[in-house]
């Protein structure tokens, strides 16, 4: 008590002298508070930054979490989240995999870009209704000051589709009144635009602006390998030749993003925020050349935009409240489109949108340092039109959903397009106690339950076992349970097209249609986890995670018991299928990490590796076959080492070893693929870089792929995607950066 | 005496450093033979001075019956006379150099560039959690002959 007591007293000191009596010791003669007189352990006590004035820091959560800070992101050259992820342990990821999303990444064995959190200064930046995103270059980080990486299963404090995990990229602490510019160039037509500012516009108020511009045209992938994507004669379903080899485009694999980032804070209690995020890559990624027209130039365009506002205020030495507010909107631009052999090599468009309006409220309550309690509540209502069929023309936005001239392929434009419109809300209530029994041992255990009026209700508690037996060694037995709500975009998916031609009762018949499944449910997973970190010394340390979890209810496409023949008024669908809860998963992993420091001289030397492994499997419910872990190594070795001379200049390789990736869904769906995984790789790569040339100029040097290898991601890998998608060969970018 | 402008608004982080290095003086014992009884400790800031006017009321205090004075350097050159040395990130190109004519003078070497003890200097400023932490490396501090406390190394990590 006698150290809270300090810690009280040096607080009220340093933030509080205007409103409580300061400690006479504290108080210099001209009315300031004296930080002179305080001693060593008082001054440790002190709080000197914002950040640690957040309600529920996510390095103090009952979970494993990993911190990557400025210098580090610097160092390894990450220009945006996937970069970053990539290095991790546990997380597996996949480039060129994905038409819509471009990439996948599985954290811990489970795969989805939608199936964890991703936030900024603690605000959710994501999509608002689960619909899976890029992670690319909309999550750039040229103004983070650290990321922070919390695994497993959270929704017991975060709600739906903390699944995986919880990502938080913190740019707010910046100093004050200082701005950087910056760019990136290099190879196949990469330039990469940048911005950041903060500033005090009066006392009390401060703005930041940050902003990006990004364009790629990408390696040429025809150019690195040749016999994957030689141009043949584009044919159709019926035999046709649709474009022949000889007027083929070329390959085409630009990617465009920006971001913009507005934010300002008033006093300490009150910020506010404008954060938007825009990325588009073509919508011919990961398939084979046999099956898409490059010519059309497809592109997928999401944009998602979250305004937010934010009251957080210590209302007495024990109470705190928080709350939040929150508008979020995603949408696909309109002229998002197909073009491959399922719309006959004409354009087909897409569009979806989906908004979030949400409300927190949160209390915690610290009695005194032994105990902290967090209560929660918080109301969603959501709206959305699911992304829609194939479309012959685009979507317009201004129109409402039932008033779009849009109709089947295949019907004469007589049969007009369904386009599904929904909403819905989601109440949610949750607490977390944390005890601290003795100084070396904590518990913590919550619980939060949701009511969704579109998919019922679900509830996930969290527990966990802190034990701190010596100053270096902490030990955590953590359980946590989570769901992913059923995104509108799986609920309401649907596409297919008729033939063209009428049955004997004047009905469009069509062969095919994927239908809207209203009844999907929520995914859970439930994971036990056993955590050990040793710091035995500032230039040491080392982890190690065993976890097992298993997912039920997975969402997996899958025929209907019978045709819904009649889902279209005037058609007829031989066979149909929707999106089901059929897989269940269970998996058993572990990370192993390792980080050492060494200084001589005026260099230091700093090493890190992780290993990681895991085993699972997936099974299909209702078809009854077992599959291994879909986009998964079994093994993944990352390893680094940044060298840094007299503070200024830096060197980092990178050596990634990962063994093969199943894509073995194949299998459960009897696509034919011949291959069903993307086999091992070893790649390595390189960062350099001299800071203040000038003071405040930075100048970088990242190589990918520095041996130029071929190597392979896990594609999709059912009919006419690649199961071994063909990866970058040797880029090299160069970057400046001008901080005044 | 002129004093450079502040370039760091961080003031609460900075105000906190000041009342460290204050303590200091407290903490380390300096050979007799460079710093004799009774006589005037001198605090120096080499390069960036990111205190501001944060420092300045050293100068009105005393410590261990010393007096303090401050002063604001420019080029290593100039550490004659100076006790404890605050090296600012400006200065993190020629470190070793500074650190070197630091150790031959028995000065305390203080600072925040990254791995700042790692490099050599004797007491490095990290902000961790939020809060201003310290990084001794007590094989610096006992080549430069300075005795530092058991009660500031209880504080403080030893990273050599």
């Amino acid at each position: 008590m006698e150290s809270l007591g300090k810690a009280f007293r040096v607080l009220l000191v340093l933030a509080l002298p205007a409103l409580l009596p300061p400690p006479a010791k504290a108080q210099s003669a001209g009315g300031m508070p004296d930080l002179f007189e305080l001693d060593l352990e008082e001054l440790a006590f002190l709080t000197v930054t914002t950040a640690s004035r957040k309600p529920e820091p996510l390095v103090d959560a009952p979970a494993k979490v990993t911190v990557i800070t400025r210098q580090q992101m610097v160092e390894r050259g990450y220009l945006n989240l996937f970069d970053l992820l990539r290095d991790l342990p546990g997380v597996d990821t996949h480039s060129y995999s994905h038409e819509t999303t471009s990439n996948r990444i599985a954290i811990r064995g489970v795969e989805g870009n939608s199936r964890f959190i991703i936030q900024q200064n603690g605000v959710p930046i994501g999509s608002p209704a689960g619909d899976p995103i890029a992670v690319a270059d909309n999550f750039p980080l040229y103004n983070a000051l650290r990321v922070e990486v919390v695994y497993g299963p959270v929704s017991a404090l975060y709600g739906a589709d903390a699944f995986t995990g919880i990502i938080n990229i913190v740019t707010e602490g910046g100093r004050e009144n200082e701005a950087a510019v910056g760019s990136f160039l290099g190879e196949d037509g990469y330039r990469y635009l940048y911005g950041q500012g903060n500033y005090r516009l009066a006392e009390g108020l401060r703005l930041s602006l940050a902003g990006h511009l990004h364009h790629a045209d990408n390696p040429d992938l025809s150019g690195s390998y040749r016999d994957t994507f030689a141009l043949n004669d584009l044919v159709t379903f019926g035999g046709q030749v649709a474009v022949p080899a000889a007027e083929r485009a070329g390959y085409y694999g630009a990617t465009d993003s920006h971001t913009l980032d507005l934010g300002l804070q008033l006093g300490e209690t009150v910020r506010a925020g404008f954060h938007q995020s825009e990325f588009s890559s073509p919508t011919t990624t990961g398939m084979l050349p046999d099956y898409i027209d490059y010519g059309k130039r497809g592109t997928w365009t999401s944009t998602v935009s979250t305004l937010h506002a934010n009251y957080d205020d210590e209302l007495t030495p024990t109470f705190g409240l928080h709350v939040l507010g929150l508008y979020s909107f995603y949408q696909v631009d309109p002229d998002s489109k197909f073009n491959n052999i399922f719309s006959n090599f004409e354009d087909g468009y897409k569009y979806a949108e989906a908004d979030r309006s949400q409300f927190d409220l949160q209390v915690t309550w610290t009695p005194d340092e032994r105990n902290h309690l967090v209560l929660g509540a918080v109301a969603e209502h959501f709206t959305a039109i699911p992304k829609t069929t194939d479309l012959i023309v685009p979507y317009d936005p201004d129109r409402g959903a039932g008033e779009q001239p849009l109709y089947y392929v295949g019907s004469d434009d007589t049969l007009r397009a369904r386009i599904f419109e929904t909403s819905y809300d989601n109440f949610g209530g949750y607490f977390q106690y944390r005890r601290s029994w003795h100084p070396q041992f904590d518990t913590v255990a919550g619980a939060r339950y949701d009511g969704s009026s579109r998919y019922g209700s679900t509830f996930n508690p969290r527990l966990g076992l802190i034990y701190k037996p010596t100053g270096q060694l902490t030990a955590k037995l953590l359980y946590g349970e989570a769901f992913l709500a059923p995104a509108p975009e799986f609920t309401y998916e649907h596409f297919g097209a008729f033939s063209g031609d009428t049955d004997s009762e004047g009905r469009y018949t069509s062969g095919f249609m994927f239908i809207p499944n209203p009844d999907l449910e929520p995914e859970k997973i439930r994971t036990t986890e056993a955590t050990f970190s040793w710091l035995p010394s500032p230039r040491f340390s080392a982890a190690l995670s065993l976890y097992h979890s298993r997912v039920d209810n997975l969402i997996m496409n899958t025929g209907t018991p019978e045709p819904v023949a009649d889902f279209i008024d005037g058609g007829v669908i031989a066979s149909t299928s929707h999106n089901d809860n059929l897989g269940d998963l269970e998996l058993f992993g572990g990370d192993l990490e390792l980080s050492c420091l060494a200084a001589f001289g005026s260099s230091t030397l700093k090493t890190w590796g992780n290993y990681s492994y895991i085993d699972g499997s997936l099974e299909d419910s209702v078809r009854r076959k077992k599959v291994d872990l879909p986009f998964v190594s079994p093994h993944k070795l990352k390893l680094g080492l940044t060298y840094r001379y007299r503070g200024r200049y830096y060197l980092t390789p990178l050596v990634y070893w990962i063994d093969d990736s199943s894509t073995d869904v194949d299998a459960l769906v009897g696509g034919g693929a011949s291959t069903t995984s993307a086999g091992s790789y070893w790649l390595v790569g390189l960062r350099a870089g001299v800071e203040d040339i000038i003071p405040g100029l930075s100048f970088s040097l990242r190589v990918d792929n520095l041996f130029d290898q071929r190597y392979a991601n896990a594609g999709t890998g059912v009919s006419i995607t690649f199961a071994e998608s063909p990866q970058n060969p040797r880029t090299v970018l160069c970057g400046l950066r001008y901080a005044f | 005496m002129a004093r450079p402008e502040p370039i760091q608004a961080d003031e609460a982080e900075y105000r906190v450093k000041a009342a460290y290095i204050y303590n200091f003086a407290n903490f380390v014992t300096w050979p007799v033979t460079v710093l004799a009884a009774g006589e005037p400790l001198e605090v120096c800031v080499l390069g960036d001075n990111p205190f501001g006017g944060a420092l300045e009321p050293i100068t009105s205090r005393t410590v261990a019956g010393r007096s303090l004075r401050l002063r604001y350097l420019e080029r290593a050159e100039s550490i004659e006379g100076c006790r404890v040395l605050f090296v600012g990130s400006s200065e993190r190109y020629g470190l070793g150099h500074i650190l070197e004519q630091a150790r031959q003078r028995s000065v305390l070497t203080v600072g925040e560039i990254p791995d700042f003890a790692l490099q050599g200097g004797v007491i490095g400023f990290v902000v961790r959690d939020g809060k201003v932490r310290l990084e001794i490396n007590s094989r610096a501090a006992r080549r430069a002959s300075l005795k530092i406390s058991a009660k500031l190394l209880e504080v403080a990590t030893i990273v050599e």
